[in-house]
This record gives structure tokens, sequence and C-alpha cells, in this order.
């Protein structure tokens, strides 16, 4: 577990599936993440296999966040298409839990996340994309030295209209924080 | 393919095998090499099969010519650390000493530091070897370190030198020419 002040990180685990099933059936999580794929729900099998297909790739770092005030697991942060060759991913981060989804509690987990592919895994650029619509992520990206890239217009379909989505990055050295 | 100055890096190929089987079976060829003949064509289609699943970046070395002159590679890539292993074998004796070794280092660790975006490349030389050592200088590389005994070879027990060049030397080395 690598610790902060308030929340951890550890290692994706299979028995974790129930969890993320349990958070990823909650429209109150998935509703601003700007997902594409057409699933509205899913089985507690179905996240088995996505689990365990993760935990096997070398191209996906997935970890667990932990409140370590509470010791309840409390989002999902993950780090995909590993390149390292050009040493640069994609981040992808959730609080699963509604409750426990302050800017503080976003942000510290986000700064744990950019600390481990820099200072860890050495990489140097770090993409996330956010839906347009989601305003409050965006800012929350933007406070941890995320700069805005490009939009990627009518990206996905929701509520009956297409709509953006804004990718944002981060290269090592380059801003404040980390 | 990467372009040196004499020569050309190609990914090896099936049909290469049978002239590297030759060299690393003869004993002149392999005096100062990391290799343990006699080895088999079997053993040697084994290596060539090996090749995509290790973290390795071997090359046919062939002359501007088209000429099957030896191989040369990266071993040991650790893409989080940004380092390597170099290696190379100049099979072909007729082109000994003509700075056909050199030039393909030359290319290989300009490979490592301007496609790569390596730290840091080291290779091992025996300690007698004292002509490789010269050219491993001229490309940039450093000694940094004598290995006691590090393996065995007929019969006897030699030292290896370690050697490595890091990105500001190689830096240093371009800002030069």
């Amino acid at each position: 577990m690598i610790k902060g002040k308030h929340i951890g990180i550890r290692p994706l685990q299979s028995d974790d599936a129930w969890i993320l099933f349990k958070w990823f059936n909650d429209p109150k999580v998935t509703d601003g993440l700007g997902i594409r794929e057409p699933r509205v729900s899913i089985s507690l099998e179905e996240e088995m296999e996505i689990v365990q297909d993760k935990i096997g790739k070398r191209t996906v770092r997935p970890f667990l966040v932990q409140d370590l005030d509470l010791d309840v697991p409390a989002g999902l942060a993950e780090l995909t298409h590993i390149d390292v060759k050009n040493a640069s991913a994609k981040v992808f981060l959730v609080i699963g839990e509604p409750e426990l989804f302050t800017d503080g509690f976003f942000h510290e987990s986000l700064e744990t996340v950019i600390n481990v592919a820099f200072q860890t895994m050495n990489l140097h650029r770090l993409e996330v994309r956010v839906p347009a619509y989601n305003e409050r992520l965006i800012r929350l990206y933007t406070s941890s030295g995320f700069e805005l890239e490009g939009k990627l217009r009518h990206d996905h379909f929701r509520h009956g209209t297409y709509v953006d989505s804004i990718v944002l990055s981060k290269i090592r050295g380059s801003g404040e924080m980390s | 393919m990467l372009v040196g100055d004499m020569v050309r890096l190609l990914a090896v190929d099936r049909e290469n095998l049978p002239k590297f089987l030759g060299w690393v079976n003869d004993p002149e060829v392999t005096q100062f090499l990391m290799v343990d003949p006699p080895l088999g064509m079997e053993q040697e289609e084994a290596w060539f099969e090996g090749l995509r699943d290790r973290e390795a970046m071997i090359f046919t070395i062939e002359t501007k010519e088209g000429e099957v002159i030896g191989n040369c590679g990266l071993e040991k890539i650790s893409w989080k650390d940004r380092k390597a292993t170099l290696g190379i074998m100049i099979g072909s004796k007729a082109h000994w000493d003509k700075g056909y070794g050199t030039d393909a280092v030359r290319t290989l660790l300009r490979l490592c530091f301007d496609e790569l975006n390596m730290m840091r490349v080291c290779l091992i030389c025996d300690r007698s070897n004292v002509r490789a050592q010269h050219a491993y200088e001229k490309c940039g590389f450093q000694q940094e370190g004598l290995m006691r005994a590090y393996r065995y070879k007929n019969g006897a027990y030699i030292d290896e030198v370690l050697m490595s060049i890091i990105r500001p030397d190689w830096l240093e080395l371009q800002r030069k020419i």
C-alpha cells in the first residue's frame, strides 16, 4: 500500500471484483465518466473477467484507492495504455463511493497516482479524457497540473445527444506539483 | 532498417541462421565472446524463436554492398530504468579491423539515445580483448569496473571489463562532432 495522508493505493486483486461490480452499477458513479461502452449494467461475472484481464496485462496498472480514515475501499485508479518506449500512459480515476467524493479526496488520490507514474514507473506523459460536461473533473485534473490539449467532438452519445470529451495531459516536470 | 556510414542493421531473418551458426562455432570468432560452442542448428533456431519473447532487439549487420558480416543488438532492455546491454559479433574475419564494428556500435547507440530515449547502455568485454575496449572507447564508452573471475572459458576463469555510456556522455559527444 502506498499511503498518502487520507488515502492509500494498492494493486487491484481478483477479490476486488465485487466492489467494482457495485460501483459500476451505480448511476451516481458512472453518469459523469463519459463511458463509451454500450453497457448500462455489468454482471459480477463480467466484472471478474475484466479484473482478471487487467491484472494480467503489462500495459495496465490498476490500483484500488483505500480511504485510510474509514478503512474502506473508495475508488479505482488505473494507468492504462502504458507505452514503455515513449513513457506514456492514460489515467482513469473513479471515486466509487459518492459520499467520499470530495475535491480533496480526489486530489490526493490523483496526486498519488501521478507520483507512482512519474517517480516509480519513470513515465513522462499522462493523458486523460474527461467528458466536456463534467466541469468538476476538468477542474480537478487542471488543479493537479493537467493542461487542456484538445476536444473530441461528439465522441459519445449520452442522454439523447452527442457530447464532446476533453483531452488533458500532464508532462513530467511541467506545471506545479509532482 | 538502421543505416550507418558503412553498415546497415536489419532485423534478423531465419535465412541468416546458417551463417550465424558457422560463426559461433568458429573458435577464432568466439575467442572473446559470451557464447559457449559447440552449438547446433536447433539451438540456433531456439535462440531465434526466443528473440520475440525477450526484451531484446537483435540485428543482422550488413555492409552497404549487401554482405552479411555479423550481428549486434540490445539485450536486457529495461524500459523503466531506460537502460540496455549492448552486444556485437563481427563473424566475417575479412571485415575485422576495418571499422565495421565501430560503425555498427555507433549506429546502435544512435538508436538507443535518439530513438529509444535510453539513459544508459552498458557492455562487458574480456579484459584481454584490448582491441575491442579501444573501439568501444572511440564510441564513447568508459570503463567503470573490473569483474574478477567473471566467467570460465577454455579451462580458466577470466576477468571482464564493465563499460558504459550514459546519456550526458552521448550528448557531449554529439556536441563535439
